[in-house]
Order: structure tokens, then sequence, then C-alpha cells
């Protein structure tokens, strides 16, 4: 595996678990979901762009990581879509 | 202009979700195939279209129809399925933009069938196929809007 695919892969399972953090923190603190709000105007734009921006920011960071398996990514992907669905087949 | 945009956003929902599952059957298939790269930077650039084209409509125009949903007969065509969708785009989105580094693999090098790879195609190909969830908020807005007019 390439350097490049191994610390995207890593970005990419972080921003995958952040997305999730932010829909939780932003669903159970008003506080918050109009800071998010104050941002960019709405709530949707702004958790939009600081998972792409962890994405990208996590891939420059993680340079020296060596190592990445497909299972660390399928945890991560398992984890925030179970995360997602739960949370709004409970609250939705 | 507002039913470009609103015809443009399952339009290139549905270019991304062709490319991304006929990356996967080709990523099954002839792993080593030239196309390969074309259609994993055709997804992601789709995906990025749907973010700006969806996401407009979303902020500007859907405000009212979530209003009448949720006074509809179907409410949780927003509570839970337009919510799902909008937060499982960016879970696409990621593994969209992921894909184009896959393209600089030699996906033949370790294995002849790259489960993985194959996988994850195929992840996005069900995530973008979720989305088509999309017509649950339509048919939830007409029933409120039909139910409003009655």
């Amino acid at each position: 595996m390439q350097k490049n695919t191994i610390r995207y892969g890593w970005a990419l399972s972080l921003a995958m678990l952040v997305n999730l953090l932010l829909l939780i923190a932003k669903e159970t603190n008003h506080t918050f979901f109009h800071a998010l709000t104050s941002l960019t105007s709405h709530h949707w734009i702004s958790q939009g762009l600081i998972v792409v921006g962890v994405y990208f920011l996590c891939a420059l960071c993680f340079t020296k990581t060596r190592t990445f398996g497909a299972y660390i990514l399928a945890l991560a992907i398992l984890l925030s879509c179970g995360g997602i669905l739960t949370w709004y087949l409970l609250h939705g | 202009m507002h039913t470009l945009i609103l015809l443009l956003h399952p339009l290139l929902g549905f270019i991304a979700l062709l490319c991304a599952f006929w990356a996967m059957i080709v990523l099954w298939f002839d792993p080593r195939a030239a196309i390969l790269s074309k259609l994993f930077w055709l997804t992601t650039l789709s995906l990025l279209g749907v973010w700006i084209v969806a996401g407009y409509w979303y902020v500007h125009f859907y405000g009212v129809d979530k209003t009448m949903i949720l006074k509809g007969p179907w409410p949780w065509a927003h509570s839970f399925f337009m919510e799902t969708k909008e937060h499982l785009f960016f879970i696409a989105l990621l593994l969209g933009l992921y894909l184009p580094l896959l393209a600089r693999e030699d996906l033949q090098a370790k294995a002849p069938r790259n489960i993985a790879f194959v996988t994850l195609a195929g992840i996005v190909t069900l995530l973008l196929y979720a989305e088509g969830a999309g017509a649950i908020v339509a048919q939830g807005a007409k029933l409120a809007y039909i139910a409003h007019c009655k």
C-alpha cells in the first residue's frame, strides 16, 4: 500500500467518527448547534466543512503511520453508519 | 434555474452511484483496467457536485417543505429519512474522496481480487442507493401539501 493510501485511510476513519460525534453533539447541545449554525449560516454546511477539513488535516498530520488495515476502515464505517441510523431510529 | 438545481441533484447522485457500481464490478474482474481511474475520479467529482447542488437546495429551499412534512401525515419522512440521509451523505462523500487514491495503487500487487477495495466501492454504491430515500422525503412533502389543501 502506498504512503498516501495509508495516511488518508486513517484520516478517513477518524473523519467518519468525527461526523458521528458532531451529529450527537449538535442534537444534544443547543449551544453547540447554534455555534455550528453561526459559523456558516447553516449547521449542515458547517458540519460538512469540519468533517472534510478534519479528513485533510489528519492526512497531513499522519505522516508517520506505516500500516493500515481494511478492518479499521470497516469498523469506522460500521460505527459511523450504525451510529447515525441508531440515533435517528431512537430520536427521529 | 430552480428546476435545473432540483434535477441536477438526483442526476449527479445517479452518475456517482453508477460509476461506483461499475468500478466495483471492474475491480472484481479486471483490477488493472485503465477505466478504473476514470470511474473513481468521476464518482468523486459527481459526489462533490451533489454536495454543492443538494446543499444549495437543502439550505435555501428545503425549510418550507420541512415545516410542511413535520405537520403532515408522514413526519418521519423528515425526522428519520431526511436526517439520516443528510448525515450518511458525509460518509459517502469522504469515501468518495478516498477513491482516487486507490487509482494510484497497484490493485493486483498482493491479491488477484482485492476484496477490501471491491467492498469499499460496494459500500459507496450502497450508501448512494440509500440516498434514494429522498423519494420518501418527496412523498412525505407531497402528502403534506395534499392534506394542507383539503
